[in-house]
């Protein structure tokens, strides 16, 4: 249970993290509907429903594992947390509204703001970012990136390889990191790539990683 | 996950149909399918393992799909392993000590005397369905109801099902169960 307490007030604490890097120049940028389009299907498009394992791992090498649910359906977004043996310890949706219905959520997971902090994070790794200030660049490594400013004055960059996106770094308003997503090993699944890993790292003194693992993906009707 | 021990225990009891008797238990294992429903879930969630039970209290309960896990129970001591990166990672952050007495609490179970528990009240809803209810209201906000059904007239479990709200459920169903088969001592001893 400690280590619950733990993974939950390390999720809570993403906004007073020590920065570590600062958002990169981004050179030859286009903001035009092809540009567009390329950055939103780096993302996967329709319906479906994902089960990840969860690794929660700290510095001090504590960790712990879960079961993360992630449903996609129209224009809403369902995530769960089970343990390995499948007790529901969190379930929430966030509606097409943005509200979010917490319909379950065990000690520690009702903290307040947790549902909030999860879905954020769930929404980063699944679902485009729903914005007009949108740019396709390059990096100076000559690499493609995404560029979005979101309604908070946050900054997401997301790198695209030729099978989605690998790599999502979020800066705050003061242009330093706050969060990186690297996603790996994609498989194709009905026509979209999905990464078969992904590393979510926070930074700052309280920094943790989660690192998940595909276990199934199944396109929706 | 003191509850976690305790529903996986009530798939171990052979329970006394009325007019037969039960037949000693040294070992129960079986193959089972879990099926959870959540409201959230667009399908339910499949998994696939098996468990192996040795009386007094040696417990091996395996998931094989989709996640690879272990949960070991021998001579008092709980451990539990996941598969991670192709090799089994001990967790770490289990309260053992918790687990250990619902263990001794349980395993009375066995001998099909399940109405004394001081975690669940039991009632025999059927000739081949029981009907386990928390005492505790604390315990009712993790789970509000277990229904175990029998297969027949031995007394084994057919199928577990753990309700934890209106509209979740996890059912678990067993096949091949096969009782008082000898099992290597070494399964309960790590993966």
């Amino acid at each position: 249970m400690k280590i619950l307490c733990v993974f939950v007030l390390c999720l809570l604490a993403s906004c007073s993290m020590r920065q570590v890097q600062t958002k990169p120049e981004l050179t030859g940028g286009s903001s035009g509907a092809e540009g567009r389009s390329i950055c939103k299907q780096s993302f996967v498009q329709g319906s479906w429903q994902f089960t990840h394992s969860i690794n929660f791992e700290m510095v001090a090498g504590h960790g712990t594992t879960f079961v993360g649910i992630t449903v996609l359906e129209k224009g809403k977004l369902k995530t769960a947390l089970l343990g390995v043996e499948g007790f529901v310890l969190f379930e929430a949706e966030q509606k097409s509204d943005k509200q979010i219905v917490v319909r379950r959520a065990l000690a520690p997971f009702d903290k307040p703001g947790f549902a909030e902090a999860l879905l954020r994070d769930v929404q980063t790794l699944f679902v485009a970012p729903v914005t007009t200030a949108m740019l396709l660049a390059k990096n100076t490594n000559d690499e493609r990136v995404c560029r979005y400013v979101t309604d908070t004055s946050h900054t997401l960059d997301v790198l695209l390889s030729g099978q989605g996106w690998r790599q999502i770094n979020e800066y705050d308003r003061q242009d330093t990191i706050t969060r990186s997503v690297h996603g790996s090993d994609h498989t194709e699944i009905e026509g979209q790539y999905i990464p078969k890993e992904i590393e979510l790292k926070v930074f700052g003194s309280l920094g943790y990683t989660l690192d998940l693992q595909l276990l199934t993906a199944e396109k929706l009707p | 996950m003191r509850l976690l021990c305790a529903v996986m225990l009530l798939c171990f009891l052979v329970i006394p149909v009325e007019g037969v008797a039960a037949p000693e238990v040294k070992s129960v294992q079986a193959n089972f399918v879990q099926e959870k429903n959540m409201a959230i879930l667009a399908r339910p969630l499949l998994s696939r393992g098996r468990f192996l039970f040795q009386a007094p209290a040696s417990l091996r309960w395996e998931y094989f799909t989709p996640l690879h896990s272990i949960l070991l129970m021998d001579d008092g001591k709980i451990r539990k392993f996941v598969k991670t990166k192709d090799e089994f990672v001990e967790e770490r952050s289990m309260g053992l000590s918790a687990m250990q007495m619902v263990l001794q609490e349980i395993t009375g179970w066995l001998d099909g005397d399940i109405t004394d528990t001081p975690t669940f009240l039991a009632k025999r809803v059927a000739e081949r369905k029981i009907i386990l209810t928390p005492r505790k209201p604390a315990l009712s906000k993790i789970i509000s109801q277990v229904e175990l059904q029998l297969l027949d007239d031995s007394g084994l479990m057919k199928s577990v099902t753990l309700y934890e709200g209106e509209d979740s459920f996890t059912r678990m169903v067993f096949s091949d169960a096969v009782v008082n088969l000898e099992i290597a001592k070494s399964s309960f001893k790590g993966p």
